[in-house]
């Protein structure tokens, strides 16, 4: 048997053995195009959705702005301090340190 | 040429295509199915252009070809050169027997008697598909043709002798 008939022959009997196995069936594949079509679709859809959503908070007739806001005083006078909270005040006059009898008896 | 063209042509080579994607991915069914998706977005994507300088069998054979490669050597790096080697515990003996005997070449050795043997190309053709010279494809073709009678003769050998 001549070389090239032993390789032939191995050849056809590999083409045999690959006839039993299955091709999976061809599948067009989604070229990049395709989606960046289809996602400029879903921008667009994207777009609109948080237009309409926040249309109603973007766009407000005058009547519906609240007033500026005013902070009441609702005690005007002053303390002598000028604190708000009402307390006894003293002053640093009338003010007694809480030690001041241990220095007298020493 | 249009898409709706390469789209039909694909079509119509993609049994012969998968068959040598499958050849190229060292007979491993699932790589040779992602390479061939990857092959076919290439072509449709304009980033594999058909020049007409070959034809679009030996073209496409050409383009299988390097993404097989490119998705081997990223296998292997990722991991290791034992799951490359893609031998299946599922494969029979039977099953395996021709695969063996074509793994044992050394790449290039397979390719261009794959592709004169198997796919009957011409040695002008393999020449384009594997892009080196018809000299180079002559001599792997030859110390290919050799190692393979080599292997099978053995073989036969061992068979007779276990008989």
């Amino acid at each position: 048997m001549k070389d090239d008939d032993i390789i032939e022959s191995f050849f056809e009997g590999m083409k045999k053995a690959d006839a039993r196995v299955p091709v999976p069936p061809f599948v067009k594949p989604v070229t990049r195009e395709r989606i960046r079509s289809s996602n400029w679709l879903y921008y667009a859809a994207a777009m609109l959705a948080t237009i309409v959503v926040c249309a109603p908070f973007l766009i407000r007739s005058p009547k519906d702005d609240p007033k500026k806001d005013e902070i009441p005083f609702s005690n005007p006078e002053v303390t002598e301090t000028g604190s708000l909270l009402y307390t006894d005040e003293i002053t640093m006059f009338d003010w007694q340190s809480p030690t001041d009898g241990l220095l007298e008896e020493f | 040429m249009d898409k709706e063209q390469l789209v039909k042509l694909l079509e119509e080579k993609h049994m012969e295509a998968y068959r040598w994607s499958r050849q190229c991915c060292r007979f491993n069914d699932e790589l040779a199915k992602d390479v061939l998706q990857t092959v076919y977005l290439k072509i449709l994507e304009d980033k594999a252009t058909f020049n007409e300088k070959s034809s679009f069998r030996t073209w496409l054979f050409a383009v299988i070809r390097n993404t097989s490669l490119d998705s081997l050597k990223k296998r292997v790096t990722h991991d290791g050169l034992e799951n490359a080697m893609f031998i299946s515990a599922n494969e029979t003996a039977e099953e395996t027997d021709y695969k063996k005997f074509i793994r044992q070449l050394s790449e290039k050795q397979a390719h261009v008697l794959l592709l004169a043997f198997y796919h009957d190309m011409t040695l002008d053709s393999i020449s384009t598909v594997m892009e080196i010279s018809v000299g180079s494809v002559r001599t792997h073709y030859e110390r290919g043709k050799k190692r393979l009678k080599e292997l099978i003769e053995k073989d036969k050998l061992q068979d007779y002798e276990r008989r």
